[in-house]
């Protein structure tokens, strides 16, 4: 490793009325190094990027960037000191061009009109070394996701940084995309730019990241070598404590013959001819490749989206559901996994978001009565003891575990007998995780049918006590006990079969 | 989708009014003196176009050219918009009618459209409201300024020459503003005791009303209401009737529900201007300039005369069935 | 509690209701010291007549801006159904028959809009301004563009609903504030109207809710055309004309009430209360300059300008940071609350 550093925070503070967001954090980038950034939400990552992305000033500390005292005013400063900053949530614009938003604010021209030919030109000789396979001639909005990335990369690489940051970049992308993004990053690494990167998760940490710096409730825990640690060291000083195991104990008693739900010959938009069953006592994990028709079969299971043939049977009985609402009734429920978009009353209460799919529980002949609604969420606030400023706050002021426990409660308010959840825990930190996996074990133990489906292979390896893989819009397998494995689970979600 | 509603409305309009015409001036071949071709178009271009005011006008216009033996068209857009009767004359004139008569939401604005026709060979009169710095060939009507002094004349005797007028009209609008002017003018000259509460009616009748209704909260002193406009006409006399005040007031246009209110005297009178003649003498005028039938300069200017409306001359005005 | 006063008017501070009241308030002071009249018995009358009937288009609009769309008909509806029912009225029909055809005219608007917008999938705006032309272009159809004079056709047991008065007040009024009450009391604590909120903060959220997203829309936009309805038979009643013309341009008299009131564009949040003291704000601004005797040229300018601050002050009071605290400070009543906060501490 470079000895020389690039990047050299001492002492930060950041104070908002009221908090101290940040409090005398230290951070150390080397020159050509990739360092990571761990801490749970609202371990105070994000104000410390910002300061140093330029969005707003620390309140005291010093920043040294390439050996120079430097101190940003506005994201400008940072950009032209050689700071990249890509987001989390991409900010481009989705009817321009890749070419046009990597040089956006700076086209070249000829005369008064923009020299389309050279922008391209440059755009795409920065796309090939970035080694990405579309033109730059592609409107952003028919990008996925993962190129979507590169074209944020190359507009940091344009403007010759030298330090990159990224924000949890591969929270959104599948697993091979995940590869290539981390074979751009070692490239990077190779030509002496510095990679600073943010991630929940431990997998990725460990195989990028030469050193980690650990912060906690917006102070700095310690900057460990990579080589020297393990993940559990990590999440131990994220969390504070030790977490002991970090999944909950498998069920020990799975009813064989006592099925939950039936489903059979399910067919619908994006899924084939599916059966399955679900047992009491067990959690059924569904896993597979972005695109496998998972959550479409969720969905259309519960007549969220309509469905071609194919049977369900809930204890025994067969289910005609005319729509979602129908399902609901009959105990099945389906938490998506798109919770800004689809999931939460962003600004409306927390007692409102809980008691939204049961409005008859606290009402009377039509009127809602607001006693009953607040006690009906008091109690799921507390069951499930979730952290909040009051139940008339705005449930966007609450961290994503504790919205997504308030999601549950809005769910198990209406008795479910089968609870499916689609990504139970993107986004959440680890923290947070860990209570939503023994909440799903203990739901689980008092009888109700847990079905999740997840992309992250170590949660449903952890969590799910039998996993049916899927391989586009089919059933390719289930794996049970000393079966599942992540080779196993890869195996039969690319189409491979179980050797 | 305006305009679109503009033409179905306007064709509705001309398919009502060209289908009472069908019986007669089916004469063809040539022009003959007053004898025209019924495949020789007449247009008619108003704004606002839904008022009542215009049917008289081509009652007029279409009387004159079923006697001569052409076709009469009306056509126009249902707002004051300016930039929006440019394109319905500009539609109009794409047709290549043998005449149009216009009325101009703005005195200036129109100007280059009409030019544009007349360079195409087409004869154009205006009527009602001028453009006077347009090539127009005649401009027939009654000046909006002297209809104005007309109204004075007759309301201002009615109070006694004394006390507080109200005088309730569209802010903005160019035909309004040259009446009220011209009440004002003639009240500074002939009854120095009166003085105007201008109130905007904005165009709208519930606004109106609530604006007048205002006005003679304010000013206990109000003798009279002006209502300078068609809104005002209705606006006007609930406004005063809410207020359960006696005043005096005297509406302009001659619709059959300010009619209603001249018999029933909830109103004093109305304002009529020469609507029949104007429409008459335009479509005479524009015939005798296309197929030159006078060697002669038109009058550039034709009068076509006020006629203040009241109680023993109401009938007179209520349109044939 | 050392500073219980302080925490109250923060609080009280922080609903938007309070804010506008108080701007109303600040309004009625200065033109009543300017002109006294404005306060007397007759003025009170008729700015309680003005705000009755663009009072029920701004209810309207409220449900739709909560819903997170819009609705441009309101205006045209009324015109259309006051034709309609004017129409009926002439050609000999009697008036409540006549009303009720107008009603199922109108139950027809609103399910068209409510179709196309729900299970079509249109934008709202773009229904709407469609909706917009149609009915404005069925009440041209129906005059051939000239107002209909009705008098002589409507019982005076007609008339009353929008001429009389009960003890004093116009009964117009007292069914504005009746249908304002119901609207409050529904979507305050009723359980359907409680599913509007629900599909105006995230429509994929409420499906996902088991809620009926459709059938919400559908009721939304059948109720606004039911109260454009009977905004349009109530003109009729007063002004014993039935004009096409009629309530052009209300839509955004609405609007702007609304969105004084609290309630936000982008939908899911709002009421009804906010409404009905925005569309008063916006009466009695109107009224103050007409009684002021402020130049008719200047009013429209004058109006917008107090509304800009309006809204400027009502933003800067609900900003995230000490918002209340800049509100009280520009009505002086922070040192208040501090005096009564000191005086309770000793």
């Amino acid at each position: 490793m470079d000895n020389t550093l690039l990047l050299e925070v001492k002492g930060l503070s950041k104070v908002f009325p009221g908090t101290r967001a940040l409090n005398r954090v230290s951070l150390e980038v080397g020159k050509g190094e990739v360092h990571g950034l761990c801490g749970e939400n609202g371990a105070g990552k994000s104000t410390l990027m910002n300061i140093v992305g330029g969005v707003f000033p620390a309140t005291e500390g010093v920043i040294k960037f390439d050996g120079k005292v430097f101190n940003p005013k506005k994201p400008k400063d940072s950009q032209d000191a050689g700071i990249g900053f890509v987001h989390q949530e991409l900010c481009l614009c989705p009817h321009l061009s890749a070419a046009e938003n990597i040089f956006i604010g700076r086209l070249p021209s000829k005369g008064d009109k923009i020299d389309f030919k050279r922008l391209y030109e440059d755009a795409d000789a920065i796309l090939k070394t970035l080694d990405a396979n579309f033109s730059s001639k592609t409107l952003v909005s028919d990008l996925t996701v993962s190129e979507q990335q590169l074209v944020e990369i190359a507009k940091s690489i344009s403007l010759n940084c030298k330090l990159l940051i990224l924000d949890e970049p591969t929270s959104s992308l599948t697993d091979k995309e995940t590869a290539k993004l981390f074979q751009v990053v070692r490239d990077l690494k190779k030509k002496g730019i510095s990679i600073l990167f943010i991630s929940h998760r431990m997998k990725e940490v460990f195989e990028i990241c030469d050193r980690v710096t650990v912060l906690k409730d917006g102070a700095y825990v310690c900057c460990m070598n990579i080589s020297e640690i393990t993940h559990e060291d990590v999440i131990r000083a994220m969390v504070g404590r030790d977490l002991g195991e970090l999944y909950p104990d498998k069920s020990s008693k799975i009813e064989e013959d006592d099925y939950i739900l039936k489903v059979e010959n399910l067919s619908g938009n994006g899924f084939d001819n599916v059966s399955f069953t679900l047992r009491k006592g067990e959690i059924l994990g569904f896993a597979g490749l972005v695109g496998a028709g998972r959550s479409e079969l969720m969905r259309g299971l519960c007549a969220i989206d309509p469905i071609k043939h194919g049977e369900v049977y809930l204890n025994g009985q067969k289910q005609r559901f005319k729509r979602y609402r129908d399902a609901v009734k009959r105990g099945i429920c389906y938490l998506t996994e798109d919770r800004k978009n689809s999931g939460l009353f962003l600004h409306m209460s927390i007692a409102k978001n809980i008691s939204s799919a049961n409005l008859e529980a606290v009402s009377k002949r039509g009127w809602i009565i607001k006693k009953r609604e607040y006690s009906l969420s008091e109690k799921y606030v507390k069951a499930l003891s979730i952290k909040i400023p009051g139940l008339s706050y705005p449930i966007s002021n609450l961290s994503g575990g504790n919205q997504q426990k308030c999601l549950i409660g809005k769910w198990l308010s209406t008795s479910p007998k089968v609870i499916i959840m689609d990504e139970p825990t993107r986004g959440i930190d680890v923290g947070a995780k860990r209570e939503i996996h023994n909440l799903l074990r203990s739901l689980s133990e008092q009888g109700v049918g847990v079905i999740i489906v997840s992309s992250e292979l170590p949660e449903i390896i952890g969590v799910a006590d039998r996993v049916a893989v899927m391989h586009e819009g089919k059933l390719a397998g289930f794996l049970q006990g000393e079966q599942v494995s992540e080779e196993n689970i890869m195996k039969l979600a690319s189409g491979a079969n179980l050797s | 989708m305006k305009r679109l509603l503009v033409l179905i409305l306007a064709i509705t309009l001309v398919f009502s009014f060209t289908a009472c015409n069908s019986g007669s001036g089916a004469g063809s071949g040539q022009t003959n003196g007053y004898v025209g071709d019924s495949s020789d178009e007449y247009f008619m271009v108003t704004f606002l176009s839904g008022i009542d005011y215009w049917k008289y006008c081509f009652e007029g216009f279409e009387d004159a050219a079923n006697a001569i033996g052409v076709t009469a068209k009306y056509t126009g857009q249902t707002d004051t918009d300016v930039s929006g009767q440019v394109a319905v004359l500009e539609q109009v004139i794409a047709q290549k009618p043998k005449g149009i008569a216009v009325t101009a939401v703005n005195s200036t604005a129109l100007a280059d459209t009409i030019d544009s026709a007349i360079k195409q060979g087409i004869s154009v009169v205006c009527f009602d409201s001028d453009s006077p710095t347009s090539n127009r060939s005649a401009y027939l009507g009654t000046g909006n300024y002297a209809a104005g002094q007309k109204a004075a004349e007759f309301l201002v005797p009615l109070v006694n020459n004394k006390g507080k007028i109200a005088v309730l009209y569209t802010v903005g609008a160019e035909n309004s503003e040259s009446r009220v002017q011209g009440f004002e003018d003639w009240c500074k000259q002939n009854a120095p005791g009166v003085s105007l509460v201008k109130v905007n009616d904005a165009g709208d009748t519930t606004v109106a009303t609530d604006n007048l209704a205002a006005a003679l909260q304010a000013n206990d002193d109000i003798v009279g209401v002006f209502c300078v406009d068609g809104v005002a006409g209705t606006a006007g006399p609930t406004a005063v009737a809410e207020s359960k005040k006696d005043l005096r007031v005297l509406a302009f246009d001659v619709d059959v529900t300010v009619l209603d209110k001249v018999k029933s005297g909830e109103i004093d009178g109305t304002v009529a201007q020469g609507m029949y003649n104007m429409g008459y003498w335009s479509l005479m005028m524009l015939y005798t300039e296309a197929n030159g039938l006078s060697d002669k300069a038109l009058p550039g200017n034709l009068d076509t005369g006020v006629v203040i409306v009241t109680k023993e001359n109401v009938d007179e005005y209520y349109p044939k069935k | 509690m050392k500073n219980k006063a302080t925490g109250i008017l923060k609080k009280l501070f922080s609903q938007r209701e309070v804010t506008v009241f108080l701007i109303i308030l600040l309004v009625v002071v200065i033109t009543s010291i300017i002109q006294p009249k404005f306060l007397n018995s007759n003025n009170m009358r008729s700015i309680a007549l003005s705000v009755s009937v663009d009072g029920l288009f701004a209810i309207g609009l409220t449900l739709a801006l909560i819903l997170g769309g819009i609705e441009l008909s309101v205006g045209s509806v009324a015109a259309m159904t006051c034709v309609i029912t004017g129409y009926l009225a002439l050609h000999g029909v009697n008036i409540w028959v006549a009303c009720a055809a107008s009603i199922a005219s109108g139950l027809v608007v609103g399910l068209f809009n409510g179709f196309m917008i729900s299970k079509i999938g249109l934008p709202p705006f773009i229904v709407t301004l469609g909706m917009e032309n149609l009915a404005r272009g069925m009440a041209y159809i129906i005059t051939t563009g000239s107002p209909l004079s009705v008098s002589g056709y409507l019982p005076q047991s007609f008339r009353f609903f929008a001429t009389g008065s009960i003890l004093g007040i116009p009964v117009l009024f007292i069914i504005f504030i009746i249908i304002s009450a119901i609207a409050f009391i529904f979507m305050k604590y009723s359980k359907i109207c409680r599913n509007i909120y629900y599909v105006g903060s995230n429509e994929n959220a409420a499906r996902l809710s088991g809620i009926n997203v459709d059938r919400v829309k559908i009721g939304v936009y059948v109720t606004i055309a039911l109260i454009s309805t009977l905004a349009g038979i109530l003109s009729l009643a007063r002004f014993n004309v039935a004009t096409p013309e009629l309530s052009k341009g209300a839509e955004t008299t609405a609007i702007s009430a609304a969105v004084i009131g609290g309630t936000s564009m982008t939908g899911g949040s709002g009421g009804v209360l906010g409404t009905v003291l925005g569309i008063f704000l916006l009466k009695i601004v109107n009224s103050a300059l007409v009684m002021m005797d402020v130049s008719v040229y200047w009013q429209e300018f004058v109006q917008g300008a107090i509304l800009v601050l309006a809204v400027t002050i009502d933003y800067l009071s609900h900003r995230k940071n000490g918002g209340s605290s800049f509100i009280m400070k520009f009505f002086g009543l922070d040192k208040l609350a501090s005096k009564l906060d000191t005086k309770s501490s000793k």
